[in-house]
């Protein structure tokens, strides 16, 4: 079990022995909050285990490998599609992204391809968009989408032109 | 809501079987692995948003980030968007919690895409790779596009 995953199931505990200890002295706000908590992880469990089944399928379903072998010199409007689907596949925002980013770099992608996928990896990674859409409903993840996909591609393509006039280089080699 | 959910997966996981048992399986088995492995972080999450809205009067939640809080609580929840670091597991049940308690959609919005677009916290990484200026533009950027949504879940949600 990793630290992390240790501390939060500690909190976890101390918030069920604080809902006990409120049973027993007849503290009740702090029951309270015990039966909110099972009202709230009874409705989850509704929709968790979806979207876990529908995150591994896609996973198993579709390789990452494939997009990216797709990913040739070309920066003609395919290329936005295909770092729209590549971005799916984010699963940690910049962390994971900068490292594809350069990837693509060397692949021969403009700054605007650049751009676009970094923008992209933020908003379209598919498993996080699957949660999302179990828990908030297909119509706010549709609207989310609609409005942030085209905005993005827009602002890559501007950032990037402008930037290349300007002979930008970015910097893969942070280690240093 | 939920039962459409349910029917989109056992369609999609029929057909997976259908198709390939194996790759099928193990589908099912990484499901399982990845929910057992967000559990502490949900029940974490769940027992904090259970005392928030306990001991967190309805109303006080109404007043800062409610439907008459206006331009105050989209810029509280853009704040809280941008300086927070949250993987979505997380994320989306808070905002489908806050839901329930009767926070608008475009304040969610807010919260949740600058949650994802605007990185406060990692700037720092961002600033090395594309440098200080174009970092910041970024983020910048951003949060114009968190802006624009949210403005537009307001329209499409009319709360």
């Amino acid at each position: 079990m990793k630290k992390s995953q240790k501390i939060h199931l500690s909190i976890f505990l101390g918030f069920i022995i604080f809902v006990l200890i409120s049973y027993f002295i007849d503290f009740q706000s702090g029951l309270n909050s015990g039966i909110s908590f099972v009202k709230v992880f009874l409705s989850m469990l509704k929709i968790l285990p979806c979207a876990f089944i529908l995150i591994a399928l896609f996973e198993v379903w579709i390789k990452r490998e494939t997009v990216i072998k797709h990913l040739g010199k070309n920066s003609g409007p395919k290329a936005y599609l295909w770092v729209l689907i590549l971005a799916g596949f984010s699963v940690g925002g910049l962390f994971v992204a900068l490292p594809l980013a350069e990837t693509l770099h060397k692949k021969g992608a403009s700054l605007s391809v650049i751009f676009a996928y970094l923008g992209f990896s933020g908003i379209v990674r598919i498993p996080m968009t699957i949660f999302e859409i179990s828990f908030l409903g297909l119509k706010f993840t549709a609207v989310r989408l609609l409005v942030t996909i085209p905005l993005y591609l827009f602002f890559g393509i501007i950032f990037g032109r402008i930037l290349e006039k300007r002979n930008y280089k970015i910097n893969f080699n942070v280690d240093e | 809501m939920n039962i459409f959910l349910w029917i989109i997966t056992a369609i999609l996981l029929v057909f997976s079987f259908f198709k390939d048992k194996k790759k099928s399986i193990k589908a099912l088995k990484m499901a399982l692995k990845k929910m057992l492995n967000m559990l502490p972080l949900f029940l974490f999450v769940m027992s904090g948003f259970a005392l928030i809205i306990t001991f967190i009067p309805a109303e006080i939640m109404q007043k800062y980030i409610g439907s008459d809080s206006g331009i105050r609580g989209v810029l509280l929840a853009l704040g809280f968007g941008s300086i927070s670091v949250m993987p979505g597991f997380a994320a989306f049940p808070l905002c489908a919690g806050l839901k329930m308690q009767g926070i608008p959609y475009y304040v969610i919005a807010g919260f949740s895409v600058s949650l994802m677009t605007v990185g406060v916290v990692t700037f720092p990484i961002e600033k090395k790779t594309l440098g200080t200026k174009i970092a910041i533009l970024r983020n910048i950027i951003s949060l114009f596009i968190a802006i624009t949504a949210v403005f537009v879940m307001k329209i499409i949600f009319g709360e």
